[in-house]
């Protein structure tokens, strides 16, 4: 047949491979990362809004004052100093100040921090909501105080947006930022008639179906059961059969993780201790690679806590 | 009425074809559509209410890049370019940076290829999918070792797709064909494990297409045949199965049927590669007029883009026209701009090919290491 079936015949087929290699390398790269709560929403991934992606949800206190660090789009690169927050998305941290959580004879207390007496009843008392404008500021709202009370808080609240080094203790990721929100609060103001508040947050973006697309309560829940994402966390024992997925935080004991989660709390390392197999295969996944707190940036000892970015 | 002997033949042709495409066996079946539009249409709507949404400007440049990987109209190319920019001009993200390098990889622009996925890879280290973006722009240049340097040592497995799928690609480049099938079953296998019919496709074909490559069609069928079995799934998989099947009949002299399907490819997008081969097969099959057609479709299609300012067909224009044995000075001219931009075995073949039909002796033969430490010399001087 001659030279030109001899080189015609390899090439055409294989030019289009590569194509769709690449095609494909921008829909599954990133679902391969893993965190506390990376990467779990396979479908924002698919529609490439990494800059819609909650990463983490820390809870501790620092005096009197309770303080919210939301953690989002993980693997922001090094060098970056400036985050462009996303205009069509709304941030949302939710408390449930008065369900029933017990602490004792309860068998989940070493892995979710107690037990929920009435999970279908879980609700929000209170919602701190978070947008930006096209100008990247801050628009802070909320839910669940009078009018009163909360333009006493209001003055009282501190805020703030922007990219910080990653705080997730596992190598793969300890040279990156993210781009975080974190708010401290009077913890007076949040608390009502009890000392343990049910904490959680979630992420909706503007035109995508469902009231949510993104959630986080307790570390390593929807990272390994997406379908906790986008019920609410009162529907969780229902519909999925799991404990709901909150962060429990009795305001009066030691925050350690899964009692809130201070910054620092190595939260892999804790779950797989107390035999959570997905946190154990993390944990094994680290093999010679372990991080440790001295890994990450040292977080600082004033507001917003969060290292700056690196 | 009376038949001429030219016109019985030819409707036996027609009907054979249209059997084939009905019965379907390989023939295309219609594309699956393709939601490209759809994800243009919505990353501008977005945009015009939400100019700063760095993430979406990411998206409209994949988006971008499919419609430019589907139309070969080059100038998708560039508004992907415009937008990935913009994303990252908005807000450096790793997305982008990898959409950038999958732009310049697809241009045939691999040192631009090299810079973004160097950035996505500082960025995450641990993404083998950028590996595989580098390995893609490194065999570009030619620089097979430095390729070789991002991949598994000899004797040791793939550990997930990308790499697997990259390390295939590299191994067919050094016609290691059979490590190559191997490689592309792992990626195969580590497709169909995460459920990307897509990715397990693609796997699939590229193995069948290394035993072609290998001059093994008959090992190559079922290989395509798994791949067809998963459902047509994305419509630029589906083309590169059809694309293979057909590669399939020309290997084993079934023409017509690879005609027919070249054909069937046609009539769903156009394509100057595709027409590429339809010019050679129909040629080899005396049909002159139909290979007259498919020339000149063939060489609109490319030139089009070097007119748009793109390189990534200087290749293939120079290989149709010494194909076709017509301007061979210009075919040269192509060739050798080609080399400028695209330096693996590939460009300096088809080089040598346009040479060889002007009978310059300047360049030596071209040998490169094959399997087992042995060195060959590339195919196409075989019938010299």
């Amino acid at each position: 047949m001659g030279l030109g079936i001899m080189f015609a015949s390899t090439r055409i087929g294989r030019q289009a491979v590569g194509l769709v290699g690449a095609l494909a390398i921008l829909l599954l790269s990133i679902v391969a990362m893993r965190a506390s709560d990376h990467a779990d929403t396979p479908f924002m991934f698919q529609q490439m809004r990494s800059d819609a992606n909650i990463s983490d949800f820390w809870v501790f206190v620092r005096g009197s004052n309770l303080v919210l660090a939301l953690g989002t789009n993980p693997s922001l690169p090094a060098g970056v100093m400036e985050f462009i927050f996303p205009t069509d998305v709304t941030y949302r941290i939710s408390i449930d100040r008065d369900s029933a959580v017990a602490f004792k004879d309860c068998d989940k207390l070493a892995a979710f921090g107690g037990c929920i007496s009435k999970p279908q009843e879980i609700h929000e008392d209170i919602v701190f909501e978070i947008t930006f404008d096209d100008k990247n500021k801050p628009q802070l709202r909320a839910k669940g105080f009078s009018a009163d009370a909360w333009r006493d808080l209001e003055g009282r609240i501190q805020l703030f947006s922007g990219p910080r080094a990653e705080a997730f203790i596992f190598v793969p990721f300890v040279k990156f930022n993210i781009a975080a929100i974190v708010l401290e609060v009077p913890l007076d103001a949040i608390r009502k008639d009890q000392d343990t508040l049910l904490l959680w947050a979630t992420l909706t973006v503007e035109t995508f179906s469902g009231t949510f697309q993104d959630h986080v309560g307790r570390a390593l829940r929807s990272q390994f059961n997406q379908s906790l994402n986008p019920l609410h966390p009162k529907f969780h024992v229902q519909q999925l059969g799991v404990p709901p997925d909150v962060l429990i935080f009795n305001t009066r004991a030691p925050v350690k993780f899964p009692n809130g989660r201070e910054l620092g709390d190595d939260v892999t390392d804790i779950l797989a201790e107390v035999g959570e197999g997905q946190a154990r295969a993390i944990e094994t996944s680290k093999g010679d690679r372990s991080a440790t707190i001295h890994d990450v940036k040292k977080f600082l000892d004033k507001f917003p806590y969060l290292a700056p970015p690196q | 009425m009376n038949v001429s002997p030219g016109d019985a033949r030819r409707a036996r042709f027609l009907v054979v074809c249209v059997a084939l495409i009905l019965l379907g066996s390989c023939a295309s079946r219609g594309r699956p559509p393709s939601d490209v539009d759809a994800r243009i249409d919505f990353s501008l709507k977005k945009l015009s209410e939400h100019p700063r949404l760095f993430a979406v400007y990411t998206q409209l440049a994949a988006a971008y890049l499919d419609k430019a990987r589907e139309t070969h109209d080059p100038t998708f190319l560039t508004r992907g370019r415009d937008a990935g920019e913009r994303s990252v001009a908005i807000q450096p993200n790793v997305l982008a940076f990898n959409v950038m390098a999958g732009l310049c990889n697809f241009a045939h622009r691999f040192e631009c290829a090299l810079e973004w996925g160097r950035r996505a890879a500082a960025a995450n280290p641990t993404d083998t999918a950028v590996t595989a973006l580098l390995v893609e722009a490194y065999m570009g240049l030619g620089r097979y070792e430095d390729a070789a340097k991002l991949l598994p040592p000899p004797g040791v497995k793939a550990g997930d797709f990308y790499t697997a799928a990259a390390l295939g690609q590299w191994l067919a480049s050094q016609l290691r064909y059979d490590e190559a099938v191997d490689a592309f079953l792992d990626a195969a296998k580590f497709a169909r494990a995460t459920g990307a019919s897509d990715l397990t496709v693609w796997a699939e074909v590229r193995a069948a297409g290394a035993l072609l490559d290998w001059g093994r069609p008959g090992p190559a069928r079922s290989h395509l045949e798994a791949a067809a079995g998963l459902g047509p799934g994305n419509p630029v998989a589906w083309k590169m199965l059809h694309l293979h099947w057909a590669e399939f009949y020309e290997a084993e002299g079934q023409l017509d049927k690879a005609l027919a399907v070249y054909e069937g490819l046609l009539e769903e997008q156009e394509d100057p590669a595709i027409r590429h081969k339809a010019f050679l097969v129909a040629r080899w099959l005396g049909q002159e007029v139909r290979a007259h057609k498919h020339f000149g479709a063939a060489e609109q299609g490319f030139q089009r883009v070097i007119d748009a300012g793109e390189i990534y067909t200087l290749g293939g224009l120079a290989r149709l026209y010494a194909d076709g044995d017509v301007k061979i000075e210009h075919a040269l001219a192509l060739a050798q701009r080609n080399l400028e931009y695209k330096r693996d075995i590939e460009a300096e073949a088809t080089l040598a090919y346009v040479q060889s039909k002007l009978w310059v002796p300047s360049r030596p033969r071209i040998s490169r290491p094959g399997g087992k430490g042995k060195r060959v010399t590339f195919p196409i001087f075989q019938g010299e």
